[in-house]
């Protein structure tokens, strides 16, 4: 049989993909969890991904671009799948996930450093899976045993007949901060992976627009006592996808200036780096890794 | 300045004249005749010999050259066609030079067709007689020439056949060129698994044919390399490649594969038929030659994986760019081959629609071990073996709708996967459905039993619908068993489909880069089907393998070789000698001179002549064929034709139309095809009427519109020009199509001017048409009976004065 390509949006999700006698290749997009950002269609090596401009909604809020892959274009090594903040993509070989290119070592997989010291939880705490805007926080309770509770006593930890146990799905989650600003007793640190600023000129942008606030999926952005848009620093994720939908680009100042990722050595990184931060946050890297690299050098000359 | 072409030197002509035993005396009175042409003026000499071509007649010739101080030899006796080479070499054995001697058809265009019209014959004789004394006066002596031959080979295309032919140009001793287009030489033979009848592992013996290839020290193999452009001409072809890129350097790869091995991207393999994968850097097979890896940069990610695990072999180069470079070769081998097709456009079979459905080739691919499923044949619906396997004949051949020729190795190529698959897996039914099996050759029909007694159901019918089992993804089949002459419905859990060969996709591209034809089925077109199945009209290029004709490999090997032996008899020496019957311009009278025409250039199917800007053509005699067809179409006249010049022509139509020319048919058949007809309608005694008195041209191209008038202003009763059969016909490729565009226009034109139309015919007739011949003439009788002598003259009279003047203007009365 001939090689089969196949694109079909259904049940919120788009799924396209490639079909050989002896491999399947496929990606979903799940539409729930795609945010409208840019940061796939920056990295894609062979520009397969196209953000389609979604009208506004009946009540006038402003609506994400909607993600389009190009199944004749894609390679299926899931780049764009890595770089999802919001864990969007999902790339499959002979229908098992994975993603080539990180199993090839040929690209990183970015860091999310979430740490959460649960065991001190309040009692009946559910504060960060109420204000996760991503949804990918679930806390649940689990009895204490008498021991248990007896050893949390000596521990000089809070007293609670159930355990907290909070469920974090890391591959969704964006870092945006929330959760470690809300919990009331500081027991989460969050590292973002991809640092940057984001500016709002408020004085460009259109009289009472606030499409950008509409789409922020981290609500890092908020409507200030004048009605102007302000950005919440701590929170913004830099994805951009309050740029995309900004009638006036003028007014959004977005630059993204490093990225944490695993150690890597590789061409199509330092490709990617460059298209999602800039010339300058390339050579940044790009120096301290070679200066890593000496120092490395000159430990071993030392050792010998 | 010999005595032979002093203007100031009357000929003098001596005519021979043969009684062919009784094949002409019996017809024609040779008395008669012999003193017939003592009246014609210049003749000095006349002899009348039994049989002129034995060597009596020859040695009658020379004595008559020595002892009369002859410069011109008419013989009168057969066809040209048949002995004009003979005499040729008897005048120049006598010191004459060769292009000095004119034949008169007596024999087949006279006494073996108008045996019973003797009266008629004997006259039209004679004037065959003056037609050929009134070139002869006007011949002038011409020499041959040589050019130097360049002594290596070049071969397109590294199949089976090219490098058969490539081998065996190596191994006689001439440095080869073999020009691969994809990455690896091999073509689709490397892609079979077993090859019938014998069932011998394809690889296993193509494999060190392809290491031969590359071990050989005389022959170079560029690979991954396109024919951009080729000019020159026999012995002298320059030829522009271009190196694609592979983005690896090929003399630091040493094929060790450890790119590929940390390549994280993968895409659909084309070798494999798309049915498995193979990395960005990769070969396409693991023996491939020359085993050296290229990078695909459509699907590069520019991770430099495989440049870092290269390491200081330094062999990935992600900058090449591509190179251009030029050969000079003696001769050109064109073995590029076929392609399969892939009958997306046919919804009846279900290829592209119902997943089980494959072609013959993908079948190849899933049997052997080395594919993409390890050597078993599993369905692409669930990966299962097949319970059924129907095998479809005659997908897209023998059908007058798509390809009307028969394939020729589809009926044992199925009847091979058969026994394979009945060998993998015993219990698997397999039906075969056919129109005929075709199984002629060397152990063919032996192997056809041999599937019949493994158990292969053989059915003749072919199918009308396929049907797809929506849960199961099987197949029903609906056919008719002609045999049984009842319907019959097959389900089987897999389609094997044997689709058509059809000729390689950059076929008509490499046939316009080298100035050679495609016949009407799209493969390239041979010099003459039975005789020259291997050369091309262009002298030194010439054809191997399927790109000529679909065939198996053994013909393909015998095809190549032959190539080889054809090639050889050019490199092996160091002139080749082209006849001197060329093309040359008058640079005083070229109009390219004054403002841009280039007429010719455009009339030429060989570009021999080439017009630079402002300056007059040049037509490079090497390239020129000699059809004349750029002379004809000259609007300044600036060309002449040697040995076939507009003087001697009109010397002709003056001589043929002094007497009664109302009367006659003056007729220009061309050379290869209509004279070669008229020949052959006398040699099978079919009888015609005599008023045809024939002008032999090389090619029907060559008649200009200026002798048709001069013939009518003369009087003709009907003008006729016989050519070979369009499309493809043409000896000179194109010489008849532009003749008909010619004659078309001329044709309206001389209507308007009140010429009947019956009396100015073009007539296409190959020589193997003589009754056709005959029948036109007889034809053409009728219509002058009915058109009666009176009204001939009375349109004579009308258009005489128009013609005139347009002849005037023109110089040429």
């Amino acid at each position: 049989m001939p090689l089969k390509h196949y694109k079909i949006e259904e049940k919120g999700k788009l799924a396209l993909g490639k079909v050989l006698y002896s491999k399947r290749f496929g990606i979903t997009v799940d539409r729930a969890l795609c945010k409208g950002c840019v940061l796939c269609k920056l990295v894609c090596p062979k520009e397969a991904i196209t953000l389609k401009p979604t009208p506004k909604s009946s009540e006038g809020k402003a609506q994400s671009p909607k993600v389009d892959i190009d199944e004749t274009k894609c390679d299926f090594h899931a780049i764009c799948a890595v770089v999802c903040p919001f864990g969007a993509i999902d790339v499959t070989v002979n229908n098992e996930s994975g993603k080539p290119v990180v199993e090839k070592e040929a690209f990183p997989i970015l860091l999310r450093e979430i740490q959460i010291d649960s065991e001190r939880c309040a009692p009946d705490c559910k504060i960060c899976e109420e204000k996760c805007p991503l949804g990918v926080i679930s806390v649940r309770f689990e009895p204490l045993t008498p021991e248990e509770m007896k050893d949390r006593e000596k521990r000089g930890l809070p007293s609670t007949p159930n355990r907290t146990i909070v469920d974090v799905k890391e591959e969704l989650c964006a870092t945006c901060r929330i959760c470690e600003a809300e919990c009331p007793n500081k027991l989460i640190q969050v590292t973002k992976f991809i640092e940057g600023s984001l500016e709002i000129k408020n004085d460009l942008c259109p009289e009472g627009c606030h499409d950008c606030i509409d789409v922020c999926p981290v609500n890092a952005l908020y409507l200030g006592e004048d009605n102007k848009v302000y950005v919440n620093d701590m929170f913004c994720i830099y994805c951009g996808a309050c740029l995309n939908v900004c009638p006036k680009p003028e007014a959004v100042e977005l630059s993204r200036t490093s990225i944490g990722h695993s150690p890597i050595k590789s061409g199509a990184w330092n490709k990617a780096l460059e298209n999602l931060t800039s010339t300058h946050g390339l050579n940044k890297e790009l120096r301290s890794k070679r200066t890593g690299k000496a120092r490395d050098v000159i430990k071993n000359l030392k050792r010998a | 300045m010999s005595k032979s072409d002093n203007p100031l030197i009357r000929p003098r002509i001596g005519v021979f004249i043969c009684h062919c035993g009784l094949n002409i005396a019996g017809v024609l009175d040779i008395s008669q005749l012999v003193e017939y042409s003592k009246t014609l003026p210049d003749v000095v000499y006349v002899k009348e010999n039994r049989y002129t071509c034995a060597d009596p007649g020859q040695n009658e010739i020379k004595q008559g050259i020595t002892d009369y101080n002859l410069n011109r030899v008419v013989v009168a006796a057969c066809s040209p066609r048949m002995h004009e080479p003979t005499f040729r070499v008897c005048v120049e054995e006598a010191g004459l030079n060769p292009f000095l001697f004119e034949m008169a058809n007596i024999r087949e265009m006279c006494s073996w067709c108008h045996p019973t019209q003797k009266k008629e014959a004997i006259a039209k004789a004679k004037e065959i007689i003056k037609i050929a004394v009134a070139k002869a006066r006007l011949l002038k002596p011409l020499i041959s020439f040589e050019v130097p031959v360049v002594n290596k080979a070049m071969v397109i295309g590294g199949g089976i056949a090219g490098m058969n032919a490539a081998l065996d140009l190596a191994n006689i001793g001439f440095r080869v060129y073999l020009i691969e287009k994809d990455e690896s030489i091999g073509g689709h033979m490397a892609q079979l698994d077993k090859t019938f009848p014998t069932l011998d592992c394809s690889i296993c013996i193509e494999g060190p044919k392809m290491v031969e290839v590359a071990r050989n020290p005389n022959i170079e193999i560029i690979s991954f390399a396109d024919v951009l452009k080729v000019d020159g001409f026999i012995g002298n072809f320059k030829v522009k490649i271009r190196k694609n890129p592979r983005y690896v350097v090929q003399k630091n790869c040493t094929g060790c594969g450890e790119c590929a091995d940390v390549c994280p991207v993968e895409y659909p393999n084309s070798w494999e038929m798309n049915l498995g994968t193979r990395r960005t850097i990769s070969v396409p097979f693991p023996q491939a030659v020359p085993l050296v890896y290229t990078l695909n940069k459509d699907h590069c990610i520019e991770c430099y994986k495989c440049v870092d695990v290269c390491g200081t072999r330094n062999a990935i180069d992600l900058e090449q760019k591509p190179e251009e470079i030029e050969i000079e070769v003696g001769t050109i081998t064109v073995a590029t081959g076929f392609d399969i097709y892939y009958p997306l456009d046919l919804p009846r079979y279900g290829y592209g629609r119902h997943l089980n459905v494959i072609t013959a080739l993908e079948a190849e691919r899933l049997i052997n071990a080395a594919g993409p499923t390890g050597g078993h044949v599993v369905r692409a619906s669930d990966g299962k073996v097949p319970k059924t396997v129907a095998f479809l004949q005659c997908i897209g051949s023998r059908d007058v709708n798509k390809y009307e020729y028969c394939t020729g190795f589809c009926c044992m190529y199925a009847i091979k996967e058969a026994i394979l698959i009945k060998e993998h897996e015993p219990e698997t039914e397999i039906y075969i459905l056919y129109m005929d099996m075709r199984t002629p050759f060397k152990g063919f029909e032996e192997f056809y039993r041999r599937a019949r007694d493994l158990g292969v159901i053989f059915i003749r019918g072919k199918p009308s619908e396929i049907l797809e089992e929506k849960e199961t993804h099987n197949l029903i089949i609906r056919a008719q068993d002609t045999l049984l002459g009842e319907p019959l419905e097959v389900e089987a859990e897999m389609i094997i489909l044997c689709t058509a060969g059809i000729p390689n996709s950059g076929a008509d591209e490499l046939a316009r880069i080298l100035h050679i034809t495609r016949g009407t089925d799209g493969f390239f077109l041979e010099s003459h089907p039975k005789l020259k199945p291997i050369d091309t009209p262009v002298d030194g290029i010439f054809l191997a393998g399927a790109c000529q004709g679909l065939k198996d490999i053994p013909y393909s090997v015998s095809q190549g070789s032959g190539a080889a032996g054809r090639a050889a008899t050019i490199l092996s020496k160091d002139k080749v000698e082209i006849e001197p019957i060329v093309a040359v311009v008058d640079p005083e009278k070229c109009r390219n001179t004054k403002s841009k025409c280039g007429i010719c250039v455009s009339a030429c199917p060989y570009s021999a002549p080439f017009a630079a800007e402002g300056k007059a053509a040049v037509i490079n005699p090497a390239m020129c064929h000699g059809c004349g067809t750029c002379v004809a179409d000259c609007p300044s006249d600036a060309i002449t034709q040697m040995h076939f010049t507009d003087e001697q022509i009109f010397a002709q139509i003056r001589a043929a139309l002094e007497t009664e020319p109302e009367k006659k048919i003056l007729g220009f058949l061309c050379n290869w095809c209509c004279y070669a007809g008229a020949d052959l309608a006398g040699t099978s005694r079919f009888e015609y009427p005599t008023h045809i008195r024939v002008i032999r041209v090389m090619c029907s191209g060559r008649v200009d519109r200026d002798f048709v008038l001069e013939a009518f202003r003369l009087g003709a009763g009907m003008v006729f020009i016989g050519a070979c059969h369009l499309p493809n016909d043409c000896h000179y490729i194109s010489g008849n199509w532009k003749m008909k565009a010619r004659m078309d226009a001329l044709q309206g034109m001389l209507t308007k001017l009140g010429l009947s139309q019956e009396r100015f015919r073009v007539a296409f007739v190959s020589a193997a048409e003589g009754l056709i011949f005959a029948n036109i003439m007889k034809e053409m009788d009728r219509q002058m009976d009915d058109l009666g002598l009176d009204k001939i003259k009375a349109e004579t009279t009308k258009i005489k004065p128009i013609l005139e003047n347009m002849l005037k203007r023109k110089g040429l009365i």
